[in-house]
């Protein structure tokens, strides 16, 4: 009862809470069809571990056995693996509502534009699929980024670990390392990668190699045969260059059905966790346990 | 034949000699003609324009040059476990082909390792591939597989040939020279250095094959197994029949060096052990139309429509010959119908003629487990890819081969391949 | 032994010497510590720290141009190459925060944001996900580098070599270009434009004519006076020569008008209007009170609950995606519901609760139905209906009233509303029978709804009647073949559209309007608002479009003192009623060509009227970013008169490329593109703000270029024409350069409303400076900024160009149930002027209510297609009009225009997708691909019309002996992955593939060179298309 009227509660309301709780203790528990012992003992030895008297490990070790017990199979919950520095900052994720989506490829151009990508190379893509007899039709149109699955087969297979994964969830390829053997791109289950064959659009467009963009942090001034990342393989990079200067990704930005969400998928409270907690969410080829971060909305 | 053989025996040994040196001049220039012309696509394609010389995209990222370089890879791995029956087992009778069988592997190995050389983008970053190693990226494990599995094969060629190379040592030409070198002065051969090299041999036989299969072969079989990607190739059978079309290949590259080098130099052949090679063949050929046909039973069965999607543009597209005649005829009905009636299977001939099919028909077999995969939209709604070799590749890829046939050449004038002993052993317990 | 030992040892190290060992080594090492560190994530190698951050001295906000609807963007400047010709390169394109346009649903920013903490941005990115650095724009906002650094630009004056369209050019430096044009070419055998222009002013002439009517003055005294001066003396409504000097302009239209209407003085101003919706506006237009121009039937989608898209798509055209597309998802999010009337399943059709596959030009019959539904089930706001005026409207708590109860003279043959002059009642005043009694509509207080009586001998009948019979003349199953929709499901949408009270709304644009019945189908569906009384409310229908006034103000920047202001017929005969001209008085009936008295810029029928001499010829055309060629009907016929130096002798065109038009031209004039120059094109009205967006130059990419303002600037300036050059403006300023007015205009808006905007800070000032001089390099001069304004003026100035326009906060958009900025005043069921307006060809009157008609030709006889399927056509979804075709990334997304055809169709043709299709139509044949698609109606083939290039970069041009190569696919393969709707291969191919949509249009065989068009507004029925296909 408490747990769910949460949202509505102070911190000083769960203080007062709290000492109702405990004054009434054994009274409570008397009523409760499990030991009241151990749920003296077990709140006492929660407070503990909340000041910090006892580690959450012990108490743990401490009851797990009681609890096993007295709860049977209901008591799952392990104990909590201990937060590492790492893993402090965000975790990245995007969402996006196929309700909404127009299929209009804003997405697409807008990544071509912010990532200066080579012809035949598209980090989106809006796939269309028509179904249905005139006039029942319906068209599903499905962006398609790189998913930044939490267990990449591009990285499983990468020879060389050029591609792998950072702390805050993004896919990245390190283009000096890699060695163009293309291995991550018939692994990867979704398409989402290219090679930069070294094309360009010098025939129309003026200036087009004087600028590229930093992929991942890393600014290599002019487009030039043979330079880096030419010969390697590029991908979504979830517009790392832009997150890191507080910037949405490109076509997060501009995603004109307004389909497009992006955050921290860490924070419960971001707009993207609430998104993906929605009955609605799906992820592409679920079944193959990619663990995309890419959450879709049907 | 042997009458043949007789006649041609009774030729003028200087006649012979003149004979021989004229094929092999043709051969020469056919190799160095080819491996030139390769040497220039590759110069003019790969190093001046990279990939983009390819027709390869990102649809389809793998395609010739991996077929070849697997391709050659299941070659090394059926020469070297045909070795190891040899070293590894004692199996004597095929004693007479088993160097070459090292050599073609070292040479298969080598060839295969130079196609993926020359497919990667960065041949820059090449020891990137040694340097970084990523224990969960089955390639990753193949790379220095191959490295060790070379080096092991050197090495088992060395101490198979040690007994020839210490006889042979003694003189004062180039090969003397190299040979006193490699055998480290060592003058005498004795029993006991004979019986510790069979044992070293055994060994390495032993150690090889694990190596191999595992390792090597059906580990390159994995680099494609356990892409979940690819629906088509994601399957626990696909490492075991890579492995048992490297048998066939294999075997059947055997074969035909070790006939088609006694055709050319009109030596006596070892019918029998022809014979049983052929069912060895015909055996593995077996074999891997059973695992084939359940592989196909259970993708056509799962209704994946990746899967059927990619059997119908294995059987049904603009590129079904390469399935049907190629692989389905070449490399495995046409071969096996041949080794299967008795009259055929009988004669050298026509098993040469089998294995021949095969080694051309596993060309298809390879590229077929590359390219209509890749070809196959990962996604719905992305367009279907497509592809096929363009002069460019081509001319690498036979460039690549002539180098291959080259190495192999010159593997074969520079050491003791062929056993001297056991080819008057052969031809005695034959007569 | 030992030997031995030393030999395996010398083995190892020769292969150590190898390399495998040594490398072999390090590498194990790698495996431990990856499986100890968790075996996906790494140490973040081939990671840097370099983001190509920006400050807002690398910021500068304009607005777009790839399509017509001039969102306000934020570009990100960067220095590119110190070496190359362009000033700065525009690395990235997004909306501006600042402005609601690209903000939907976020809204955009407070006002008074300094500019360096919009440009920061929030930072919240992790937990709403949103910087709000920046804001949205299409797939062709995006795009837009690609169409300002084409490389093929023109980069000098050119002048034709040989015959027009020969391509082959030679380039000429300004001072050549513009004495040629002015004083002609001896080689080219062109007319200078001092040779062609004259003027007289109207009211001189007039006086002059009326004194010869009344033979006060002689013809021959008059013909010499004039002959030098007027186009023909024997009729001088035609007007001075100076209107044989065409002005066609696609852009700076605000700019450019003023010196046509007033310096130049010619009445053949024309832009894109023409062919783009005039015949959907006048439909609007004449469905209200013309005192405010309602051009446009756009749902307050914020709050509606019910929507008709009616042949609109505001998810991927209209005015634009970038502000509906957020709209619209938003509102079915939250529960709108929306109905799609369009022949095919288009992208809005996509996302609506139904798809309502109307037969082309059957809208009207639609929209009747639904009306004929709606009235025999009284499901019409009786209320709303019988309010008179405003006050008693007012009391309902409505903003806007009807004539349904004003009274109509209908014995009178042209039909007018009944005045209270007339009943000796008053003056101007209409009016309603309250009670069975007459009374001024301004004194009613509920009028009477249905009257048909006779007062003092006058017939009258009241509106409401007159629009219920006309309704009633054709029953639903008439109405429903003629749309081709079920009865039941016509039932069905008039009920629900009746359903919601007044959160309803219709959005209406080209699809119903461009058919020779156009302006009776878009009146036909403004009824429906008018039947549910929805406008001005809170989910309704809207009017919106206030603007901060920015031509007067400050300064008065429309006035052109001592101005030549234009008269006389335009060459189109638009605006005009045939039979008040001195050709009537000749000819009579039928007139050779159409006459359209309520259209207005018909850009597209300049040419063959001019090829026929009818009303007159003209002599000189001057174009820029419009092209009758691609964008009028028969593309053919268009080019062979553009080409023919008898038709018109003169060609001037202002282009940044050598587009379809411009490669007809004598002279072309490398343009400055939309990021390179100063403009005032801007989005009309579709939002609840106060608004004022501006184009500024935030790059130079073709250092020889100049903008078309430039150009009126110099010539006229050259001819001596007032309006340019010192004291061309009221106050006695100057306009010697874009600047001296474009500034200026900024300055009315900075100034306008109760309060102007605030100073720019000291920063701020220093933001504006260096930001300009890192993007425009030597094109920048603050001096020539700010001497336009006056000193207390430039800091204004200064804050909206930093925020790129003006735009009113977000808040209150609402005023009680309403939407603050109302229409507020009368809606017509009945149109007077049309219902006295006759054809000129059968001198027949036209209706004041709507009706579901056929498609007619100009003889007024129903058109007989010779071809077996309807064909209509759309905007592109990612490509603008004609204008983007040197965007690759856009080509990327789709390469060219394919053809729709419905499965039954296609069967019956044995044509599959991917196919090549022969289309032929009664004026062209052309190629194209085929698209087999249920998504458009059985019997309607279809494709969106902005493809089939053939010039600007499709062909070689020949420049100084030097070839301009066209361009090539791109890529390395030589066969081709994309198949229709799967483009995702990534590589586009090169330009000009696809067909041009308007060569087919169909010729309207009773005028010369005809075209079919509609009869009352003059608007290219664009959608009257007819076609047979084969495969080839
Ligand atoms: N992407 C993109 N956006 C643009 C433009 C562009 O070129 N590309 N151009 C801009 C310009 S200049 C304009 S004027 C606007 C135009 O904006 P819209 O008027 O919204 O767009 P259109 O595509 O001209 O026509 C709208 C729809 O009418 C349908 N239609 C055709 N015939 C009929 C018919 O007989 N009845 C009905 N009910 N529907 C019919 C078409 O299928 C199409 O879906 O768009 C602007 N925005
Ligand atoms: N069949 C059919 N016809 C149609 C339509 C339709 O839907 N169907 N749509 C109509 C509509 S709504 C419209 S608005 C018109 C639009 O058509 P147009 O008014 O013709 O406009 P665009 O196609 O944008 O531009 C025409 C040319 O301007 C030149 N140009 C491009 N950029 C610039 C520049 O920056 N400066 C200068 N000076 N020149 C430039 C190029 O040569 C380009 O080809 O087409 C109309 N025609
Ligand atoms: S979508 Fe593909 S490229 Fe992206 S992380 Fe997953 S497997 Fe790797
Ligand atoms: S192409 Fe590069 S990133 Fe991909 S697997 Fe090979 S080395 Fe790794
Ligand atoms: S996140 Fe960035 S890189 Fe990825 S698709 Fe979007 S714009 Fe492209
Ligand atoms: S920009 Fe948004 S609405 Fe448009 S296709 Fe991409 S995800 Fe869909
Ligand atoms: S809708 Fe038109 S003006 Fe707006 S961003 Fe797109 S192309 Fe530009
Ligand atoms: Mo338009």
């Amino acid at each position: 009862m408490v747990l769910k009227a949460k949202g509505s509660l102070e911190p000083q309301d769960y203080d007062m809470l709290a000492n109702n709780f405990v004054s009434d203790a054994e009274k409570v528990l008397e009523k409760s069809p499990y030991d009241t012992k151990l749920g003296i003992n077990m709140a006492r030895d929660a407070r503990n571990v909340l000041s910090g008297k006892l580690k959450i490990e012990d108490f743990h070790t401490v009851y797990s056995a009681s609890l096993l017990k007295e709860f049977g199979d209901q008591y799952a919950s392990g104990p909590e693996e201990p937060k590492s520095k790492k893993e402090k900052g965000p975790k990245w994720g995007m969402v996006i509502d196929l309700k909404k989506c127009v299929g209009c490829d804003t997405c697409t151009v807008s990544c071509k534009a912010e990532n200066r990508t080579p012809p035949g190379m598209s980090y989106n893509v809006v796939l269309e699929t028509l179904s249905g007899d005139f006039p029942n039709i319906s068209l599903v149109n499905l962006p398609r980024p790189c998913m930044h699955c939490d267990k990449p087969p591009c990285v499983q297979v990468c020879p060389t670990r050029a591609t792998f994964k950072l702390e805050n969830g993004i896919v990245a390829i390190d283009n000096d390392r890699c060695i163009g053997c293309r291995y991550c791109m018939v692994a990867c289950p979704y398409g989402a990668r290219s090679y930069d064959f070294g094309d360009g659009y010098d025939q129309e467009m003026t200036g087009y190699n004087d600028v590229t963009s930093p992929e991942y942090g890393i600014e290599r001034g002019e487009r030039k045969k043979g330079k880096i990342p030419e010969e390697t393989v590029r991908k979504c990079s979830f517009c790392y260059h832009r997150l890191q200067r507080g910037e949405e990704p490109a076509c997060v930005e501009t995603c004109i059905g307004d389909a497009r969400y992006f955050g921290d998928m860490s924070d419960p409270n971001s707009v993207v966790s609430k998104l993906a907690a929605s009955p609605r969410a799906f992820y592409l080829k679920e079944e193959l346990g990619t663990k995309p971060r890419v959450v879709y909305l049907r | 034949m042997i009458t043949k053989a007789n006649i041609d025996k009774r030729m003028l040994p200087s006649q012979e000699m003149s004979r021989l040196g004229k094929i092999e001049k043709i051969w020469w220039s056919f190799l160095i003609v080819l491996f030139c012309v390769g040497l220039y696509s590759i110069i003019s394609g790969y190093f001046l324009q990279g990939m983009s010389s390819t027709y390869l995209s990102n649809i389809v990222p793998w395609g010739g040059w991996v077929a070849f370089y697997i391709y050659f890879i299941g070659m090394s791995a059926g020469s070297f476990l045909l070795s190891t029956l040899i070293y590894g087992f004692g199996m004597e009778k095929f004693e007479r082909i088993g160097r070459s069988a090292l050599l073609s592997a070292i040479v298969c190995m080598i060839t295969a390792v130079t196609f993926i050389f020359f497919d990667i983008g960065r041949p820059d970053h090449i020891m990137n591939s040694v340097i970084y190693w990523n224990v969960m990226s089955t390639m990753s494990w193949e790379i220095h597989f191959y490295i060790v599995y070379i080096a092991l094969l050197v090495t088992e060629l060395y101490f198979s040939m040690r007994k020839d190379l210490i006889k042979l040592a003694k003189g004062d030409n180039f090969k003397a020279k190299l040979y006193r070198l490699l055998v480290g002065n060592k003058q005498e051969f004795t029993e006991a250095d004979h019986a510790r090299d069979r044992k070293r041999l055994k060994v390495m036989g032993m150690i090889g094959i694990p190596l191999a299969i595992f390792g090597v072969h059906g580990g390159t079989g994995s680099i494609f197994a356990v892409a979940k990607a690819q629906p088509f190739l994601n399957s626990a059978l696909f490492p075991l029949i890579f492995i048992l079309s490297a048998l066939v290949s294999g075997t059947a590259l055997s074969i035909a060096i070790y006939v088609i080098k006694c055709k050319v130099k009109r030596q006596e052949l070892d019918v029998p052990m022809v014979r049983s090679l052929g069912s060895m063949l015909a055996l593995f050929l077996g074999i891997e139309f059973i695992m084939v046909w359940y592989e196909y039973l259970v993708g056509i069965y799962g209704l994946g429509h990746e899967e059927l999607g990619t059997i119908k543009l294995l059987t049904g597209s603009a590129w079904w010959w390469s399935f049907w005649i190629f692989q389905m005829g070449l490399a495995m009905f046409f071969p096996l119908i041949i080794l299967f009636i008795k009259k055929t299977r009988e004669s050298v001939n026509w098993i040469l003629a089998a294995s021949i099919m095969t080694i051309i028909g596993v060309v298809g077999v390879r590229f077929n487990m590359v390219v209509p995969t890749l070809i196959m939209p990962k996604l719905d709604g992305m367009p279907a890819g497509n592809y096929y070799p363009n002069l460019s590749e081509w001319l690498t890829s036979f460039g690549l081969i002539a180098m291959c046939l080259i190495i192999y050449t010159i593997g074969e004038k520079l050491f003791p391949i062929e056993e001297s002993d056991s080819h008057e052993n052969g031809v005695n317990v034959y007569e | 032994m030992s030997k031995d030992k030393m030999n395996r040892r010398g083995f190892l190290k020769a292969l150590g010497a190898f390399g495998a060992v040594a490398i072999v080594g390090p590498a194990f090492v790698g495996p431990v510590k990856q499986v100890i560190n968790g075996v996906w994530t790494d140490d973040g190698h081939g990671i840097g720290t370099d983001y190509q951050d920006y400050t807002a001295e690398d910021i500068l906000f304009t607005s777009c141009q790839q399509c017509n609807a001039s969102c306000t963007i934020k570009t990100y400047i960067v220095a590119g190459n110190a070496n190359s010709p362009y000033s700065s390169i525009v690395r990235k394109i997004a909306g501006n925060q600042y402005s609601p346009i690209g903000m939907v649903p976020f809204g955009h920013i407070d006002y008074n944001t300094p500019l360096e903490a919009a440009i920061k941005g929030t930072g919240d990115v992790a937990k709403s996900g949103r910087s709000h650095r920046g804001a949205r724009t299409c797939l062709k906002g995006q795009a837009g580098i690609q169409t300002a650094y084409d490389a093929y630009r023109v980069q000098k004056p050119l002048k034709r070599v040989g015959e027009r369209g020969s391509g082959v050019w030679k380039s000429i430096s300004w001072e050549e270009a513009y004495k040629e044009i002015l004083d002609g070419s001896k080689d080219l055998g062109t007319p200078g434009l001092k040779e062609i222009w004259a003027f007289a002013p109207e009211a001189a002439v007039m006086a002059d004519w009326e004194k010869l009517k009344t033979d006060k003055m002689k013809k021959a005294e008059f013909d010499a006076k004039y002959k030098d001066v007027l186009i023909n003396t024997d009729h001088p409504d035609f007007g001075p020569k100076s209107n044989q000097i065409v002005v066609m302009s696609g852009q700076h239209r605000e700019f450019i008008e003023r010196l046509a209407n007033g310096s130049l003085g010619t009445a053949n101003y024309y832009d894109h209007g023409g062919y783009c919706g005039i015949t959907s506006v006048m439909g609007n237009v004449r469905s209200h009170d013309t005192t405010k121009q309602k051009q446009r039937m756009i749902p307050d989608y914020e709050n509606a609950e019910f929507v008709l898209v009616w042949g609109a798509n505001p998810l991927t055209a209209n005015r634009g995606p970038t502000t509906f597309a957020p709209q619209i998802t938003n509102a079915i999010d939250r529960g709108m519901k929306m109905v799609v009337i369009d022949p095919r399943f288009s992208k809005t059709a996509e996302k609506a609760h139904m798809w309502v596959p109307v037969k082309p030009g059957g809208d009207g019959a639609l929209a009747l139905a639904m009306c004929r539904w709606i009235i025999e089930n009284n499901r019409y706001d009786e209320q709303y209906l019988r309010n008179p005026n405003g006050m008693e409207a007012k009391l309902d708590d409505e903003a806007t009233w009807s004539d349904a109860t004003y009274l109509v003279n209908v014995g009178d043959k042209k039909r007018p509303f009944l005045r209270a002059r007339d009943l000796g009642m008053g003056e101007e005043e209409f009016v309603v029978l309250e009670n069975g009694k007459p009374v001024l509509h301004t004194n009613a207080h509920q009028g009477d709804l249905e009257v048909d009586t006779e007062i003092n001998g006058i017939k009258v009948k009241s509106v409401f009647t007159i629009f219920k019979k006309k309704v009633m003349e054709k029953s639903l199953e008439n109405y429903a073949m003629q749309c081709d929709i079920p009865v039941e499901q016509i039932n069905q949408i008039a009920k629900e559209f009746t359903s919601h009270g007044k959160k309803v709304g219709i959005h209406s644009y080209r699809g119903p309007a461009m058919h020779t019945n156009g302006y009776y189908s878009v009146r036909a569906i403004n009824m429906l608002n008018h039947l549910v009384g929805n406008h001005d409310w809170k989910g309704g229908d809207t009017a919106l479009g206030a603007k901060f006034n920015a031509t007067e103000g400050r300064y008065n920047l429309s006035a052109v003192p001592n101005a030549n202001t234009s008269w006389g017929i335009p060459v189109t005969r638009h605006k005009v009623p045939y039979e008040k001209t001195s050709l009537f008085k000749k000819d009579g009936y039928p007139a050779k060509r159409p006459w359209y008295p309520i259209g207005n810029k018909l850009i597209h029928d300049v040419l063959p009227s001019a090829a026929e001499g009818y009303p007159y010829k003209i002599r000189a055309i001057i174009v820029n970013r419009t092209s009758p060629i691609m964008s009028g009907p028969r593309s053919d016929m268009q080019l062979k008169f553009i080409r023919d130096p008898k038709v018109v002798e003169l060609v001037v065109s202002s282009d940044i490329v050598i587009g379809e038009t411009t490669k007809y031209a004598d002279f072309i004039l490398p343009d400055l593109s939309y990021l390179e120059s100063w403009n005032a094109e801007e989005i009309f009205p579709i939002l609840k703000y106060k608004f004022a967006g501006l184009i500024q130059p935030v790059t130079r990419i073709v250092p020889d270029a100049r903008s078309t303002e430039q150009v009126y600037i110099d010539l006229l300036k050259g001819m001596g024409l007032p309006g340019v050059g010192d004291g061309a403006f009221k106050d006695g300023s100057n306009l010697h350069c874009p600047e001296d007015y474009y500034v200026r205009r900024v300055a009315n808006i900075a100034f306008d409303g109760k309060k102007p905007v605030q100073d720019a800070s000291a920063e701020e000032l220093a933001i504006f400076e260096k930001a300009r001089k890192k993007a425009l390099g030597k094109y920048f001069d603050i001096n020539v900024l700010k001497s336009t304004v006056k000193p207390e003026e430039w800091k204004k100035v200064v804050y909206v160009l930093n925020r790129g326009g003006r735009y009113e906060p977000q808040g209150d958009e609402y005023v009680g149930n309403h939407i603050k900025y109302q229409f507020n005043n009368l809606v017509h069921f009945y149109d007077e002027k049309v219902a006295g307006f006759k054809s000129a060809y059968t001198g027949k009157t036209f209706e004041g209510v709507p009706i579901a008609d056929e498609i007619r030709q100009y003889n007024g006889e129903i058109y007989q297609p010779s071809k077996p399927y309807q064909f209509i056509n759309w905007k592109s979804r990612n490509v603008g009009t004609h204008r983007t075709e040197s965007n690759a990334w856009l080509r990327e997304i789709r390469p060219e225009n394919y053809l729709w055809i419905n499965p039954l169709d296609a069967k019956k043709k044995g044509i599959k997708t991917g196919d090549t299709v022969l289309i032929t139509s009664t004026s062209a044949k052309v190629k194209g691909t085929a698209l087999v698609t249920p998504g458009i109606k059985p019997g309607v083939l279809g494709a969106n019309y902005s493809f089939g290039h053939f010039a600007n970069g499709v062909k070689d041009e020949k420049i100084d002996g030097k070839i301009m190569k066209k361009t090539e696919n791109y890529g390395h393969l030589p066969f081709e992955t994309n198949v229709p709707l799967h483009e995702e291969s990534g590589y586009a191919k090169a330009r000009g593939n696809g067909f041009s949509v308007n060569a087919l249009a169909d010729k309207d065989s009773s005028y010369f060179e005809g075209f079919l068009a509609d009869l009352i507004a003059g608007g290219p029925a664009q959608q009257n298309v007819y076609i047979d296909i084969k495969k080839v």
